[in-house]
């Protein structure tokens, strides 16, 4: 059995989110697992350490703020989750969640830190769409970004920009090429939307890992990506014409 | 002088426009370059309006602009719907003696989301009718919440504010203005509102509470009120009294107690709103309700955005409708799925303004509309057909029923073979793609 918890399906369900749901679900299904997936808008009862995957989809500025004040209670149990390895993934403005705090008007908000991250949101919007290497995979990120805030970290970035905007400052440069937060098995990127939808191989590379932990032992069926491969060399496509005709 | 030549160069630029056919929005940029307050150095009729929100700006002005004109107001419009500054400083140019007076008795104006705030700085309207805002091209617009904080910036308190009393955003952003609300009553429309794949409607977006609805229209439309705050639907003038989804009859009252019944050009919900809207403009400015009802009562757009042929015993109908919008979306496929036969969903462009090969906004979709027995096949083209066929794999419709045309090409092939009613949902980035293929022999019809 895989346990799937979907933080704030609600509060945080801006561009498509749950497609990632839908799709990890039907992945690891048609895999030959058994898959529970449990909604939740309150932390309070939750056993946070019960669960092997923890998605949060994006939100605007000001939900995110009120995710933060529902999750920052529970950091600890966060932080010891990501530590034994659960797998998480935070997309889109999510990603801020994950980090020590956000930095809004001068204004600190605590956040889960699971990354030893701060957030510095602006009054402009960065948006476009990208193209990410990864050391996940050969293969790589398409997607689009839509943010109002910057990393700062010494921790290393989830993507490296191969188009588009990055998410990573310091104190002398805005936009130092990173984007995104990863370490072991928790995965944070402001990339928007159904992630996991339009990058089958990263769905892939998750439902794998996910059936080798819940699932051990058995061998996973094959399922076809059809569609979703096509979509994404599409994309890729598109997006690397694009890239060539900007240089 | 500079504002001499600017007219004269701006009225020039749009007539040589004209001739080649090209857009309505550089004529004033290039006025705007030679006088940068342009604008403002016109002379304005005493009634300007300006008409905002994602959806239904350009139908809401022409059906005013129509209702306006036929009791005697002159009216200066963009009927373009290019509705930046510059395409606005374009329209009162052209429509101005070489002094700079504009020849009309009032202004009415589609005004961009993000830039009405820019464009009321040389335009004060006296009327600032916000119709909604609900998620709408987010490669563009950030997100609804931030389109409310834009638009707020460009109400102020010495305008009338008309708003849609149902939505929340649309409140929100009105927040300190002298207010005159429209809105669909309880019962107006049939059974529970319909919600979408999302609920925008769970958390106020002012405080963050919880939204409590005493009944919702559609999606988050309804009479709300917020648990934790004090934003809730505001005082109706003008309302919805009933909506018959079987016949498109609405009847629209102004609070006199005097009812008004018309019936929709399209039948459809987002079309009965965009009725009410006009209807509530019209009567703000003036125009007796009997006057209303000639003008509008059963009037097909000419805008363009829905067309339809016969074409071999069979309708086609476009149904032109906004990627990257999901309640635009969700409307055409409601309105295909009632009426029932084949649908043709085309996703080649996202944008026709920008380049963008973002598609998260197909999860936003209730494809499962389509799932009702009165549609036959759904076909899917264009270059992001295989993100489609992705979406459509999640969604309630029967595998048999998806049809994946690789090419747009074979669009052709399709209208020979199929022979039922065709509804073709796509973007103004694509409309062209299926215009082009459409049979040479095709009707165009003036009604649905």
């Amino acid at each position: 059995m895989v346990k799937i918890l979907h933080l704030f399906p609600k509060l945080l369900n801006l561009y498509g989110d749950r497609g990632n749901i839908a799709v990890l679900s039907r992945a690891l299904s048609s895999m030959g697992a058994q898959v529970s997936v449990t909604c939740a808008e309150e932390l309070e009862g939750l056993d946070i350490a019960s669960f092997d995957f923890i998605y949060c989809g994006s939100g605007t500025e000001s939900k995110i703020a009120l995710a933060a004040n529902k999750l920052s209670p529970f950091s600890e149990q966060f932080k010891t989750a990501a530590e034994k390895g659960t797998s998480m993934l935070f997309t889109g403005s999510a990603m801020e969640l994950t980090c020590r705090e956000i930095v809004s008007e001068g204004k600190s908000l605590p956040c889960l830190g699971i990354f030893n991250a701060s957030v510095r949101r602006t009054a402009d919007r960065q948006t476009g769409d990208v193209l990410y290497e990864s050391g996940l995979s050969d293969r790589i990120v398409a997607g689009f970004i839509n943010k109002s805030g910057f990393i700062r970290t010494e921790e290393k970035p989830l993507f490296t920009p191969k188009f588009g905007p990055s998410s990573f400052e310091d104190s002398h440069q805005l936009d130092i090429p990173g984007e995104g937060l990863g370490k072991k098995r928790v995965r944070a990127t402001y990339v928007t939307g159904p992630v996991l939808v339009r990058n089958p191989w990263l769905k892939n590379l998750i439902a794998t890992e996910l059936f080798e932990t819940c699932e051990k032992g058995r061998f996973p069926a094959k399922y076809s990506d059809e569609y979703a491969e096509k979509g994404w060399a599409v994309t890729v496509s598109e997006l690397e014409k694009r890239m060539t005709a900007s240089r | 002088m500079r504002k001499f030549i600017a007219i004269v160069v701006c009225k020039l630029a749009a007539f040589v426009g004209r001739l080649i056919g090209k857009g309505s929005s550089k004529p004033g940029a290039l006025a705007l370059k030679i006088c940068p307050n342009i604008i403002s150095q016109l002379t304005l009729p005493k009634t300007v309006v300006a008409v905002t929100g994602s959806n239904g700006k350009t139908s809401t002005v022409e059906l005013a602009v129509k209702i306006l004109r036929e009791s005697g107001m002159k009216i200066c419009w963009n009927r373009e719907g290019s509705n930046q500054t510059e395409g606005i400083a374009t329209m009162l140019i052209c429509n101005a003696t070489l002094g700079g007076k504009v020849n009309a008795d009032a202004v009415v104006m589609e005004s961009d989301e993000r830039y009405a705030r820019l464009t009321f700085k040389f335009l004060k309207p006296t009327h600032f009718m916000i119709l909604n805002i609900l998620r709408d091209q987010m490669t563009r617009n950030g997100h609804p919440e931030f389109i409310c904080g834009k638009i707020a910036e460009a109400v102020s308190s010495d305008m009338t504010v008309i708003v849609n009393a149902d939505d929340p955003m649309s409140v929100l952003a009105a927040r300190g203005a002298k207010l005159v609300g429209f809105g669909v009553e309880k019962g107006a429309v049939k059974g529970e509102g319909k919600l979408g794949v999302y609920d925008d409607g769970v958390y106020c977006p002012g405080c963050g509470g919880k939204l409590n609805y005493s009944y919702r229209v559609s999606g988050e439309m309804g009479g709300f009120a917020c648990e934790s705050c004090d934003l809730s639907r505001v005082d109706v003038k003008y309302a919805m009294k009933s909506f018959d989804e079987e016949s498109g009859l609405i009847t629209l009252t102004d609070g006199t107690g005097k009812e008004l019944s018309m019936k929709c050009g399209i039948n459809s919900l987002y079309h009965a709103y965009n009725m009410l809207a006009a209807y509530s403009l019209a009567r703000e400015l003036g125009v007796p309700a009997e006057k209303i009802e000639a003008s509008i009562s059963d009037y097909f757009l000419t805008n363009g955005r829905v067309r339809c042929w016969n074409h071999n015993g069979r309708k086609l109908v476009l149904l032109t409708s906004k990627h990257e919008n999901s309640t635009s979306y969700d409307y055409s496929l409601e309105y295909a799925a009632k009426a029932g036969g084949n649908v043709l969903v085309i996703v080649d462009a996202v944008s026709r303004k920008y380049f963008t090969g973002e598609t998260s906004w197909l999860w936003d979709i209730d494809f499962d509309r389509l799932a009702s027995d009165k549609v036959g096949k759904v076909f899917i083209a264009g270059k992001y057909v295989w993100d489609i066929a992705q979406r459509l794999d999640y969604s309630a419709i029967p595998a048999e029923k998806i049809v994946v045309l690789e090419e747009l090409d074979e669009i052709t092939d399709m209208l020979d073979r199929y022979s039922d009613d065709l509804y073709i949902i796509t973007c103004f980035s694509d409309r062209d793609k299926f215009l082009s293929r459409l049979p040479s022999d095709a009707q165009e019809r003036k009604e649905l």
